[in-house]
C-alpha cells in the first residue's frame, strides 16, 4: 500500500527499494545495483538520502567517501560539446 | 582556442562564503574567478527574507547578495553564472559545462587553488504524491516566492517544522499566500515525532534573556515559549496566525494531475498514528521541509576523507579549523561543511581567504591572522540568534579531531 516514487530519474518506487532490501541489499550502493536507483541524470543527488534512509546508514567515524552509493565524474550532466572542446585544447 | 588562462583561485559557488573569500583574495592581489550554476550570484542568500531576531530589522537576502557580489567585483574578482563545475583534477583543473547553452565560456579553468563552496541541497521527503505538480520542497517555495515573486499556490500546506520552514511559511504569508498550516512529516521520516520536533526547536529557548524575549515576542509567540517550558506537546500553536499542528502528520499528498489536497492523521507525542483521526485538507500546493544536506559531490571524487555528522547535516570533508582540506590547494567554506546561517558562511569565507592568501604567498592589506579568525568564528557561532542544529559546534569539533588524527598519520 501507499507506494511512492524514490528515484524519479529511473522510475524506482519505494516498494522496488524495499524488495531489494528484503532480497539482501545491505547499503545504498547495493540497492542501486539491484534497482538502478541513483543511476539517472541526477546521479543520485535527490534519491541518495532517500535510499539511505530506507536501507539505513551504519558507517561511522572517518570515511573514504560521502556515501556507499558511489559518486562518479562527471558529477553533473555534461554536454558533448564541452567534452569535445576539452579534447581539442 | 588559446591556452587556458591561469587563476590563483577558482571559487565554486557564489554564495556568502564564496563571494566573501573571492573579495578578500582578490583584494590581496589574487586572480580570482567565481563560478555559479544559477542565473545570479548569492546562492541561498538571494531567497532569504525574514525579520532579524537580533535587532528586528528586515534581513533582505537579495540586497546583501548584490552587495557581496559588487564588493568582490570591485576588489577585482571575476564572475561567471549559468556554469556548472562537473569535475576537479589535481593540479588544479576545474571542468565546466553550460546547461543553458554555451555563451563563449571556457570548458576548463586552471588554478593554483580551489575553494569548494557548493552549499547544501534539500533532503527529500518521499511520500505518496510528492511527484505531483504542486508538491515541492520548501526551498523551491522560497525561490518562487522571494526570487521569482510567484505564489507557490493559493492554499498551501507546509510539512516539517524547522527554522527554515517557519521562516519560509512566513515569507509566503507576507506574499499573500493562504498558508493553511504546518504539519509534521510522515511518521516514517526519522525524527519526525512531536517530541523529537519540539526537542530540536527547544534550544531556541536557551538564548540570553533579552534575545529570548525578542524571539518570544516577535518570532515564536508567547504560547510557543510556554510550550517549550512545560515539556507538554500542545495540539496546535499559532505563529503569525499560521497554525502549527504539532500532533498531526502528513499521510499522503492527493491529486491526479496536480495537488488537490493532503491526507493527515493525528499522532501521539511519540509519533504513533491515532486510528480514526484521519482527515483531509484541500490545498493546491504542499511544501516539504526535511532539512538540508551539505553538497560534496566534487570532493567525493577526489582522494580525501569525510566525517559523517548529524550535527552538521550530513557527510563533510575532513578539514582544519582554518578551512584547509587534506589536499594541497583545496579549501572549503560555507554550508558544504555544515548547515549554518549566511552570517556564519560569510565569516567562513573571510577565514578561508586568510588561509589561501597565506598559502599562495599573496600580500594581505589587512594582515589577517587565520588562527585568530578561527577562534572568532567559534565565538560568533555561540552568539547566533538561532542555529539549524544546536550541536553544530560539536560537529565541527568532531571534524577537527579527525583532521588532527589524519595529520598524525601523514
Amino acid at each position: 500500500m501507499n507506494d511512492h516514487m524514490i528515484c524519479r530519474c529511473e522510475d524506482v518506487t519505494a516498494s522496488d527499494v524495499r524488495a531489494a532490501i528484503d532480497a539482501g541489499a545491505c547499503n545504498a550502493q547495493e540497492v542501486k545495483m539491484r534497482t538502478r536507483a541513483g543511476m539517472g541524470p541526477c546521479q543520485g543527488r535527490v534519491c541518495r538520502p532517500a535510499v539511505e534512509a530506507m536501507v539505513g546508514v551504519t558507517s561511522e567515524g572517518v570515511l573514504q567517501s560521502t556515501s556507499s552509493m558511489t559518486v562518479h565524474l562527471p558529477v553533473r550532466p555534461v554536454s558533448l560539446q564541452d567534452l569535445v572542446i576539452t579534447r581539442e585544447q | 582556442m588559446s591556452a587556458p588562462e591561469a587563476f590563483d583561485l577558482v571559487v565554486i559557488g557564489g554564495g556568502p562564503a564564496g563571494l566573501t573569500a573571492a573579495r578578500d583574495v582578490a583584494a590581496a592581489g589574487g586572480r580570482v574567478m567565481v563560478v555559479d550554476e544559477n542565473h545570479a550570484m548569492g546562492g541561498k542568500l538571494r531567497g532569504q527574507l525574514h525579520e532579524d531576531p537580533a535587532d528586528s530589522s528586515w534581513w533582505k537576502g537579495w540586497e546583501l547578495a548584490e552587495q557581496a557580489e559588487k564588493d568582490a567585483v570591485d576588489a577585482g574578482a571575476r564572475m561567471m553564472t549559468d556554469v556548472v563545475a562537473w569535475g576537479l583534477e589535481p593540479g588544479w583543473t576545474v571542468r565546466l559545462t553550460y546547461p543553458a547553452g554555451r555563451t563563449g565560456g571556457p570548458s576548463q579553468l586552471t588554478t593554483r587553488a580551489v575553494l569548494v563552496a557548493t552549499g547544501a541541497v534539500e533532503r527529500p521527503m518521499p511520500v505518496a504524491g510528492w511527484t505531483l505538480p504542486g508538491a515541492m520542497t520548501i526551498g523551491a517555495a522560497q525561490v518562487l516566492t522571494n526570487i521569482h515573486r510567484v505564489k507557490p499556490g493559493h492554499r498551501v500546506l507546509v510539512v516539517g517544522m524547522d527554522v527554515l520552514s517557519l521562516t519560509i511559511a512566513r515569507a509566503m504569508q507576507l506574499a499573500g499566500v493562504d498558508v493553511v498550516g504546518i504539519v509534521l512529516p510522515p511518521t516514517t521520516v526519522k525524527g519526525s515525532s512531536p517530541r523529537a520536533t519540539l526537542g530540536r526547536l527547544a534550544p531556541m529557548a536557551k538564548l540570553a534573556p533579552a534575545k529570548y524575549m525578542r524571539l518570544g515576542g516577535h518570532f515564536l509567540g508567547w504560547s510557543w515559549v510556554q510550550a517549550l517550558a512545560s515539556r507538554l506537546v500542545p495540539r496546535t500553536l499559532r505563529m503569525w496566525g499560521i497554525p502549527l499542528h504539532l500532533r498531526t502528520s502528513l499521510v499522503a499528498i492527493q491529486g491526479t494531475d496536480q495537488v488537490t489536497g493532503a491526507a493527515l492523521v493525528n499522532v501521539t507525542a511519540d509519533g504513533t498514528p491515532i486510528p480514526g483521526s484521519e482527515r483531509k485538507v484541500a490545498v493546491d500546493a504542499v511544501c516539504l521541509a526535511n532539512g538540508l544536506i551539505p553538497l560534496n559531490e566534487l570532493l567525493a571524487t577526489l582522494d580525501c576523507s569525510f566525517v559523517r555528522s548529524p550535527d552538521l547535516g550530513g557527510t563533510v570533508p575532513v578539514h582544519s579549523d582554518t578551512l584547509r582540506t587534506q589536499l594541497d590547494g583545496m579549501y572549503v567554506a560555507g554550508n558544504s561543511i555544515g548547515i549554518e546561517s549566511a552570517k556564519i558562511a560569510e565569516k567562513q569565507g573571510a577565514l578561508v581567504a586568510l588561509s589561501i592568501i597565506d598559502d599562495l604567498g599573496l600580500s594581505s592589506r589587512h594582515g589577517g591572522d587565520a588562527a585568530g579568525a578561527a577562534l572568532e568564528l567559534m565565538g560568533a557561532r555561540r552568539t547566533m540568534e538561532f542555529q539549524f542544529d544546536a550541536n553544530v559546534q560539536r560537529g565541527h569539533d568532531d571534524v577537527q579531531r579527525a583532521w588532527e588524527k589524519s595529520g598524525d598519520r601523514a
